[in-house]
């Protein structure tokens, strides 16, 4: 692979998958500061895999493991331990300062609580979690996770319950705040 | 609110969204080829300081041993000093087969998830058991073939500052470094090895 055509591949995911690895990004990461030193470590992994897409798997399938395996080897502030740190992606203004075409203010809350509720679960089933929600079928995340199929829908049910049991408990905190 | 009405508001959200970059877009991929290039050094370099210490060490000391020799019968080679190089030179093989092992041992960021864990703990069970040992692989070696070569300094040159040096120096140096590679199992490695095994252990 040349690296004009690397150049080229990486900007068309970069334009067509960039919501899927930004969703990733703030399911792991809480801070705007954490999540742009896990997207930037997000780039660069989806990067430097280029080479090796032979388009086997699918492109969103390639993505989603890059970006959960960078997630999963990730460490809170090892970068900026690591080298001086500089910002190309303003995570403080996007998305939360740039509302989707569709979404309304309760949709978007509704989105602001699983993110929170998803940060809290296990790492592994964080990833689940947010592939579900993206409506990924369960061959395509035993694909991206490495177990069946079957396990895959056990993990899902507790994880649905889990995730519907956290949100219950956010909003009975704030209504006892209230 | 049922699990699809969530999963309705989530898939709106970021549909049409385009992501915010400082200055020109392209900034991106050169800041991307730079820490691509960072990186490789990194590991190059990291390399080069873990191996190239116990060569250049080889070098010197085979160099001590060699340059008086005659090979005739009256005049050897200094064979402490060949005995320093030739423990450098087995712990630097020792740690340049390793890294070629581990190296090609290593999943790339595309593999599933589980293979990766897997991976990653193989490699951290690995690095605990270098750090474990490292008595017997690194320090024994060369504290013995330097301990060795000072006696032998300080029965040739009747002095005892060869000696002193191997005390106050070179056996704090080889504890420090033992110590040090376990305080490195303690703080880090353990704890990542159990953070992986819970990993893994939710994928069983």
């Amino acid at each position: 692979m040349t690296a004009q055509e690397q150049e080229a591949i990486f900007r068309r995911w970069l334009d067509e998958h960039i919501g899927l690895m930004l969703k990733v990004v703030r399911g792991c990461a809480a801070s705007s500061q954490d999540q742009d030193d896990l997207f930037q470590d997000v780039l660069l992994q989806i990067w430097s895999s280029i080479p090796a897409f032979r388009g086997e798997a699918r492109e969103t399938t390639w993505i989603y493991r890059v970006a959960f395996n960078t997630a999963l080897a990730w460490r809170r502030g090892e970068r900026r331990r690591r080298e001086g740190h500089e910002r190309f992606v303003k995570f403080g203004e996007w998305p939360q300062s740039q509302p989707s075409h569709v979404a309304s203010p309760a949709e978007q809350e509704i989105v602001e609580r699983l993110y929170a509720a998803i940060r809290q679960l296990p790492k592994v089933d964080a990833s689940l979690a947010l592939m579900h929600l993206d409506g990924l079928s369960y061959q395509e995340m035993a694909e991206v996770v490495g177990i069946s199929e079957n396990y895959i829908g056990v993990k899902l049910n507790r994880i649905r319950k889990q995730l519907a049991d956290l949100l219950a408990d956010q909003l009975k905190g704030e209504t006892n705040e209230l | 609110m049922n699990f699809e009405d969530l999963q309705k508001a989530w898939q709106c959200q970021h549909a049409n969204a385009k992501i915010t970059i400082h200055g020109d877009p392209d900034v991106l991929l050169k800041e991307i080829r730079r820490k691509q290039q960072q990186w490789g050094a990194i590991n190059f370099w990291g390399a080069v300081v873990e191996i190239g210490g116990e060569f250049l060490a080889t070098l010197f000391f085979s160099y001590q041993g060699l340059r008086h020799a005659n090979w005739t019968p009256f005049r050897l080679p200094d064979w402490d000093s060949l005995l320093v190089a030739f423990a450098c030179a087995g712990v630097g093989t020792f740690r340049l087969v390793n890294r070629i092992v581990q190296r090609r041992k290593q999943t790339t960021a595309n593999d599933p998830l589980k293979a990766c864990i897997e991976a990653s703990l193989n490699e951290v069970n690995h690095d605990i058991w270098l750090q474990r040992n490292v008595f017997w692989w690194c320090w024994l070696p060369f504290t013995t073939a330097l301990a060795v070569s000072f006696c032998y300094a300080s029965l040739r040159f009747h002095t005892p500052k060869f000696l002193a040096f191997l005390v106050l120096f070179v056996i704090p140096l080889a504890w420090w470094g033992y110590r040090l590679s376990h305080r490195t199992v303690r703080k880090v490695l353990e704890p990542r090895r159990q953070e992986l095994e819970a990993l893994l252990a939710s994928l069983k």
